[in-house]
């Protein structure tokens, strides 16, 4: 058994040293490296999937992977840009394996009273009708777009960060938030 | 359907002018209308930051799977004297010189490289690359003697092994570094 790594030594290494020393096998520091992104990662998925267990399942397909590929990661700097793509890009996995499952699409003009698809942690936190009218809304936007928006909005991500993440130009990021700004306030419309 | 160029007077259409004009007032009232939303906005944000909190079970979960596999990482292949061959996992070894380097004061081992010198043959020693962080301001003359010592013991005390090459590398200066709690 491995000696946890929790509020010790390795919780106060930078990223960079971090990744150099999971790259070379240390599961300590690849525990601090949980400990400090799980959190944040998990939270993205929740809100792309909206499904508690399938984050957690993304979450965990995330971190396997990272734990797996990390020795790819030429520019240990980038560790936080990379982490969000493997999330980024799970999360889109999983929502367009549950689009090829169904056989309809929403609009999402036509969101006036949709209703959620259960009660989420969001909803736990926050029992208001707008909060969840706009997750349904959120819902309803093309995945790649909600996943732009919640970058920028609620991560906090600048447009080159998301950029970074996502692989695309500064440009179209400008434009999946823009559209997402576009779907939002049209679904949205009566509740300001 | 609607054509908004049905409606366009031909003069300002002729330059572009009234498209950017609509455009910019739809611009304008959508960015208005999603300013309006900032409330609500405000709440989605705070409800996902107080419900972005470690999932113990998750994190158990996910050390698991690493800790299984790291169990089948590379071994480095070495002798006894009397010529018995033993495996010892490149990870353990790699462990006890990231402790060593650490546990100078000012110093955060990086990466460690173990091989044996087939050469050598009998060999109960290993060479190793070790980088590592340093503390700015201080001098790799003041503390190399006592860093290639360091490492030299604690591979014999803890995994009975000697040391053959060590190469040294500082990869990086760092504000601050060795300020942490040290294990020794």
């Amino acid at each position: 058994m491995y000696e946890s790594a929790r509020g010790g030594f390795e919780a106060a290494l930078d990223d960079v040293t971090l990744v150099c020393r999971v790259q070379d096998g240390d599961l300590r520091s690849f525990e601090v490296l949980v400990d400090r992104y799980e959190p944040q990662v998990t939270g993205l998925c929740r809100r792309m999937l909206r499904d508690p267990s399938e984050a957690e399942d993304a979450a965990q397909e995330t971190f396997t992977t990272a734990w797996r590929r990390l020795e790819t990661l030429n520019e240990p700097a980038t560790f936080r840009t990379w982490i969000f793509r493997l999330a980024s890009n799970a999360c889109i996995d999983l929502i367009r394996r549950r689009a090829a499952r169904r056989t309809t699409t929403r609009d999402p003009e036509e969101l006036s009273g949709l209703v959620g698809r259960g009660p989420t942690l969001e909803q736990q936190a926050e029992d208001s009708a707008a909060v969840r009218h706009l997750e349904a809304v959120l819902d309803a936007l093309p995945p790649e777009q909600r996943l732009a928006w919640l970058l920028y909005e609620v991560q906090g991500e600048s447009y080159a960060e998301i950029g970074d993440i996502l692989q695309i130009s500064e440009g179209s990021v400008r434009g999946r938030i823009h559209r997402a700004r576009t779907n939002i306030v049209r679904g949205m419309e009566g509740w300001a | 359907m609607s054509d908004r160029s049905s409606r366009r007077d031909p003069d300002l259409s002729a330059d572009g002018e009234f498209d950017e004009l609509i455009d910019e007032l739809v611009e304008t009232q959508l960015a208005e209308n999603y300013d309006r939303l900032e409330g609500i906005l405000e709440d989605y944000r705070s409800a996902a930051r107080e419900s972005d909190q470690a999932s113990h079970g998750l994190r158990r979960r996910i050390m698991e799977i690493a800790e299984i596999e790291a169990a089948r990482g590379p071994t480095v292949r070495l002798r006894t004297r009397s010529r018995q061959e033993f495996g010892i996992a490149a990870a353990a070894v790699r462990a006890v010189i990231r402790d060593a380097v650490d546990a100078m004061d000012g110093l955060v081992a990086r990466r460690v490289s173990v091989w044996v010198d087939a050469e050598a043959g009998s060999s109960r020693a290993v060479d190793l690359r070790v980088s590592f962080a340093m503390r700015r301001g201080m001098a790799l003359a003041g503390f190399e003697h006592d860093l290639r010592q360091r490492i030299a013991r604690e591979l014999e005390e803890s995994v009975g092994i000697g040391l053959g090459r060590l190469e040294l590398v500082l990869e990086d200066l760092e504000e601050g570094t060795g300020e942490h709690d040290r294990r020794g």
